[in-house]
């Protein structure tokens, strides 16, 4: 009889521990990225405070290292997606008009979507903001300014605590910072403009596309301005020589290796990220200073953040079987209510915050982190400054490839500048006019 | 009629074959047919495809891009093939002689071509150096010249590209070399009964005798050329100044960067033509020069 009832009793605890089991079990959500190497467990730690953080959300990284395009697209194609994934390619606002992401804006709600707005930096949202909704939220940004090495500068007889702040200063002290070799090679550049005419162009004031995606970058006298200055260097320096000095340094651009560290450029722009590599490969030798802004020339942006869509935003594509989790991991990964967290963030990758009223700088751990690499701050305010979205356009791919083409043919002096810029324009004029039709 | 037995057998082989033969016919017969459905759609692989008949083949034909990768792959394909046939038979005449230690020079031949292709792409990269690699260094040394910029320079890629080719030509140099050692020994006796010279030999009685091998290799250089990839897409992405934009990258391009699958597929079509028609140009013009033993001239 003992034995029917304790059956009994065990029968029910187990059936009520069954039926309880879903309200137990916490909502999974996966987040596909493209950080691999030492970074991927950066971002599983990532993964793991957020888990930490909720009682109902659980999320996987998971770390697609190649072809992320290509699996996203075939993920799509077949109707199972990830529920968040890092846009680390071009090419996202024409897959968002496509319908491939849900409008992060709708997914808020107008309330949230508003208090947010105020809260975030518009570098997080703007570059997204498309026919009317924003798909995707940006959680880091790269800022960019001039790095100069202070020890070529007294060498040269130039001021290591007045860095060039317009084009003609970046010029001059390049010319004198440039040294050969005994066989006639660059042995040091003083500076080279290899971040190419989408970053100088849009400093110079430039646009590469109007309001509906259209390219406009060949008829912007601002962005035929920087090309030719562009053309200019290999004019200088002899376009031989610095294509040749270019291909030494370009195999050698990581970690201990970079042309910076190296003494292979004594000026070079560059972002945040180089503050951790110079403390981690220098010595107390090797001294260094920021500019504030990079150098300007006259009626170009004088300071501020340049950003790209396919700089890792983040997306919930419309496959997603749990978008309001999805969002969430959004807020925490950018530090919408997650301010505490988001300061370790920071410190894990220099990925700066995003607060427009600068609390997450005010964090304990983020004024610790400050104490140690101080030269954040000349960031800070290049961030805080003003930010431009380049590339808006849905046919950003092709774009980008051609754009690049065209820097190629202009500054190995294969064209004109202003030639290379029509023949690039032409045929993304009539990329953009098929997808238009 | 056959018997119930055979008709078992039958059924019993295609099960046994049952594997291959569904992987042939969904992962390479399916999708080369349905291409020639996607060539003439607008198709992004997101959306639905879109019908749009020919449209693709006549954007083709007014794509200077499309242009501008035949001529690479052409140019390529110009100095590639001959190169490395002239190459891969000199290297197997050297390899079939009788000096001593000769299995551990074929070795050392051969190995290159077993070497993954980014990690020799990568060794090229540093050899070609224009600055730090020894290539020029070597040029610098010997005729006090700073050598050329190699794959920097949008006029020397593509040569580059060829002369990293001939590198890896151990695999054909092996199928010249077993050609070369059935070439019968009494031919050889017999010229030089007639006392043809070394040169005169190769000319007349080797180069004959594998010439059905030497076509082989031709005809697999031509496919292997209009399909060249890997080596452009890991070292030049297509640059300098699209120098080294070859067909099957701009394909690529075009189906994973630029969501236009059907132009892809069209273009897919092109090379498929253009493969064909040029292999059966290199069949019906080798009845001149290709000779197969027991044939009389």
């Amino acid at each position: 009889m003992l034995k029917r009832r304790c059956s009994l009793v065990l029968t029910v605890i187990m059936i009520v521990l069954l039926a309880a089991a879903p309200t137990f079990a916490k909502t999974k959500i996966t987040y596909w990225h493209q950080w691999t190497g030492q970074w991927t467990k950066v971002l599983e730690d990532i993964a793991q405070m957020f888990n930490e953080s909720q009682d109902e959300i659980e999320v996987t990284a998971v770390v697609v290292p190649e072809n992320f395009r290509e699996r996203l697209m075939s993920s799509a194609a077949v109707g199972d997606m990830p529920d968040v994934v890092s846009l680390t390619g071009d090419g996202n606002l024409y897959m968002a008009e496509r319908g491939l992401f849900h409008a992060i804006d709708k997914l808020m709600g107008e309330d949230e979507w508003k208090r947010f707005q105020e809260w975030a930096l518009p570098v997080v949202w703007e570059v997204n903001d498309w026919k009317g909704h924003v798909w995707a939220l940006t959680p880091y940004i790269d800022c960019h300014t001039l790095y100069y090495n202070k020890h070529f500068f007294s060498e040269a007889g130039l001021d290591p605590e007045a860095p060039p702040l317009t084009i003609d200063e970046l010029d001059a002290h390049a010319e004198k910072l440039t040294r050969y070799d005994a066989r006639g090679n660059i042995d040091v550049i003083g500076f080279y403009p290899s971040a190419g005419v989408t970053y100088w162009g849009t400093v110079f004031g430039g646009d590469l596309v109007d309001d509906r995606g259209a390219p406009s970058f060949h008829k912007d006298p601002k962005m035929l301005e920087a090309m030719e200055w562009i053309a200019s260097y290999s004019h200088k320096y002899d376009v031989t020589k610095l294509v040749a000095f270019e291909a030494g340094i370009s195999e050698e651009r990581a970690g201990a290796l970079d042309p910076f560290i190296s003494g292979k450029i004594a000026m070079q722009q560059q972002g945040q990220w180089v503050i951790i590599n110079l403390a981690n490969y220098t010595g107390d030798d090797f001294s260094y200073g920021l500019a504030p802004h990079s150098p300007t020339p006259p009626g170009g942006r004088k300071g501020g953040t340049l950003v790209r869509s396919a700089y890792g935003a983040l997306a919930v594509p419309k496959g997603s079987k749990n978008p309001e989790a999805a969002l969430e991991f959004i807020k925490f990964w950018i530090g919408y209510g997650y301010e505490a967290q988001r300061a370790k963030i920071f410190e894990w990758g220099a990925w700066m915050p995003l607060d427009r009223a600068q609390k997450i700088w005010e964090e304990p751990t983020t004024v610790q982190y400050l104490n140690m690499f101080p030269q954040f701050a000349a960031f800070r305010d290049v961030l805080n400054m003003q930010s431009w979205a380049v590339m808006q356009s849905p046919v950003d791919s092709f774009l980008f490839d051609r754009i690049g083409a065209a820097n190629d043919y202009a500054r190995l002096l294969e064209k004109d500048p202003a030639k290379a810029l029509e023949d690039a324009a032409a045929d993304v004029m009539k990329e953009f006019d098929r997808i238009n039709r | 009629m056959a018997s119930a037995a055979v008709k078992k057998r039958r059924i019993q082989g295609l099960l046994f074959i049952s594997p291959w033969l569904i992987g042939f016919l969904a992962f390479t017969l399916y999708p080369f047919i349905s291409s020639i459905y996607y060539s003439m759609t607008a198709y992004d692989v997101i959306s639905p495809p879109e019908f749009i008949g020919l449209e693709n083949y006549v954007n083709m034909a007014e794509d200077p891009l499309v242009r501008k990768a035949l001529y690479n792959t052409f140019y390529y394909a110009v100095f590639a093939i001959p190169l490395s046939t002239i190459w891969g038979i000199c290297v197997a005449l050297l390899l079939n002689l009788k000096v001593r230690g000769m299995t551990l020079y074929r070795t050392l031949f051969y190995i290159p071509s077993i070497v993954p292709v980014v990690a020799s792409s990568m060794v090229w990269l540093w050899l070609l150096n224009p600055q730090y690699g020894i290539i020029n260094g070597l040029i610098y040394l010997f005729f006090n010249h700073p050598g050329p910029g190699w794959f920097a320079d949008p006029k020397l890629s593509k040569m580059s590209l060829v002369f990293m080719s001939l590198w890896g030509i151990g695999q054909t140099a092996l199928i010249y070399l077993a050609s070369l050692q059935d070439v019968p020994e009494s031919l050889y006796e017999s010229a030089d009964l007639d006392g043809a010279t070394t040169l005169q030999k190769v000319i007349h009685i080797t180069v004959p005798m594998i010439s059905p091998v030497i076509l082989f290799n031709v005809i697999m250089g031509l496919i292997g050329t209009f399909q060249y990839f890997t080596q452009a897409y890991i070292m030049t992405g297509g640059g300098p100044a699209d120098s080294t934009l070859f067909y099957a990258l701009y394909l690529y391009n075009n189906a994973f960067n630029f969501f236009k699958m059907g132009y892809a597929s069209a273009m897919a079509w092109l090379m498929f033509l253009v493969i064909f028609v040029m292999t059966a140009l290199t069949f019906k013009a080798s009845s001149r020069f290709v000779y197969y033993g027991g044939e009389t001239r």
